[in-house]
């Protein structure tokens, strides 16, 4: 489920034991998407009950987590709550906010397959920093921290796309036809290959041309 | 899984996982506690703290700043507790631990992408291995001209290699003190699993080759 960040009718769960942390988190969202409708959970079985009543357009979430009411904060309690998630939900934008979130290097197969839009934030980052990667997220994009890579990870499909794109010219529509699978997923594989490549929105420059200009420095393409 | 309490390699390994445990204990009841709660305040700092006369910074930007140290130094603690990444990928880890030496030491690092997992003691003596050899190195007169550390994996068979170059002869006093640092790593190594170590010094580098069979995490 991708789309872009307007406020309207937006609905986002926010997943975290912390109080404090909670309330600053939604006071920032609430600040940025004053129309959204913005739930809240403290425990893995109560997102997975908010989730029960309908998806959100997006979920973020702590790993930290307790399993239900009562029972101690875990990473492990997270983790297989986002596991869940990425194999239930492929469409689920989620943005992962953590103080642990090097621990998601054990999900990374199941977060490399996903389909919407995934995006990483330490919670030391800065409140605007976390919005903006809630807003990629919102977005379809992909964030995962460089330090969970030991070098530039791309898969064939992903170069085949960019070949396509910049050495034949195609647009993702042609190139859709051309590899046979859907225009949505040629865009996906675009923001899978930015992410290996750590190229993101920046103001002011065009992200397919920063795209071909880091894929050239890599010699991903002639 | 009982440990041998009659094997003294078992009681060593039982040893180093409960001490393991222990600090990955204290260092997560720093994460989800002393963390959170400098998240919970900067979080209230920034929804709450207006803009600065004419300007978009916050009027609590130094407090903030002050913040971000303070979490930064024990982040950092936490890390020193327990290597990120040591339980689920050898080569992050590694990556991880060698960063402060990787301008200093000229070092290049080539590890795989994909990687079976290692016990953890095995893992966490690797990382303390090199942690150690990179100090050890970082004290030398001068730096080397270039190094590097790789790691490979041919089916069960890894091995972890690292070599220095320098571009003038190296003090002959230098090579038994390092190898004093890191025979202990090495010996408590053979331990752990079949693995062969070997060490060269040359006249201007330095090399070591560290291979071993892989005993998976799940056969332990």
């Amino acid at each position: 489920m991708t789309m872009t960040s307007s406020s309207e009718s937006l609905k986002l769960l926010v997943v975290d034991d912390h109080e404090a942390v909670l309330g600053g988190t939604v006071m920032a969202l609430e600040k940025t998407y004053p129309a959204a409708q913005i739930c809240t959970a403290g425990t893995a079985q109560a997102a997975l009950k908010e989730l029960s009543y309908g998806l959100p357009h997006l979920l973020m979430m702590d790993l930290s987590i307790p399993l239900a009411p009562g029972e101690p904060s875990e990473i492990d309690a997270g983790i297989e709550l986002l596991r869940s998630l990425l194999a239930d939900h492929p469409d689920l934008n989620i943005v992962v906010q953590s103080a642990h979130v090097r621990s998601l290097v054990r999900l990374k197969p199941a977060i490399d397959t996903h389909q919407a839009g995934f995006t990483i934030a330490d919670k030391n980052l800065p409140m605007q920093e976390m919005l903006t990667k809630v807003d990629w997220a919102l977005k379809g994009l992909i964030y995962t921290p460089r330090d969970m890579r030991t070098g530039i990870e791309v898969k064939p499909e992903w170069l085949e796309v960019l070949r396509l794109a910049f050495k034949e010219g195609l647009q993702d529509k042609a190139i859709a036809e051309e590899i046979n699978v859907a225009e949505r997923t040629v865009r996906h594989y675009w923001t899978k290959v930015q992410d290996a490549l750590e190229v993101y929105p920046e103001a002011g420059k065009n992200i397919r041309i920063q795209t071909e200009i880091r894929a050239r420095e890599e010699g991903l393409i002639d | 899984m009982t440990t041998d309490i009659s094997d003294p390699t078992e009681l060593l390994r039982w040893w180093h996982q409960y001490q393991a445990q222990m600090l990955t204990q204290e260092a997560d009841f720093v994460r989800n506690g002393i963390l959170q709660e400098i998240i919970a305040i900067r979080r209230r700092l920034e929804v709450s703290c207006p803009l600065q006369p004419h300007s978009t910074t916050s009027a609590c930007a130094p407090q903030l700043a002050d913040l971000s140290r303070l979490y930064s130094l024990l982040e950092g603690f936490c890390d020193r507790l327990q290597s990120p990444f040591i339980a689920d990928s050898l080569p992050l880890a590694l990556q991880h631990a060698v960063q402060p030496w990787q301008a200093p030491l000229s070092l290049q690092v080539q590890f795989p992408t994909a990687w079976a997992p290692d016990p953890l003691e095995q893992a966490q003596l690797l990382i303390l291995l090199i942690k150690a050899l990179l100090s050890r190195l970082a004290t030398w007169p001068y730096p080397p001209q270039s190094s590097a550390l790789t790691l490979a994996a041919v089916a069960s068979c890894k091995t972890l290699t690292f070599q220095a170059q320098y571009a003038a002869p190296l003090d002959p006093a230098l090579s038994p003190r390092l190898e004093q640092t890191l025979q202990p790593f090495l010996e408590t190594f053979r331990r752990f699993a079949p693995a062969h170590a070997v060490v060269l010094f040359q006249p201007d580098g330095f090399s070591l080759k560290l291979g071993w069979e892989s005993l998976s995490a799940s056969s332990i």
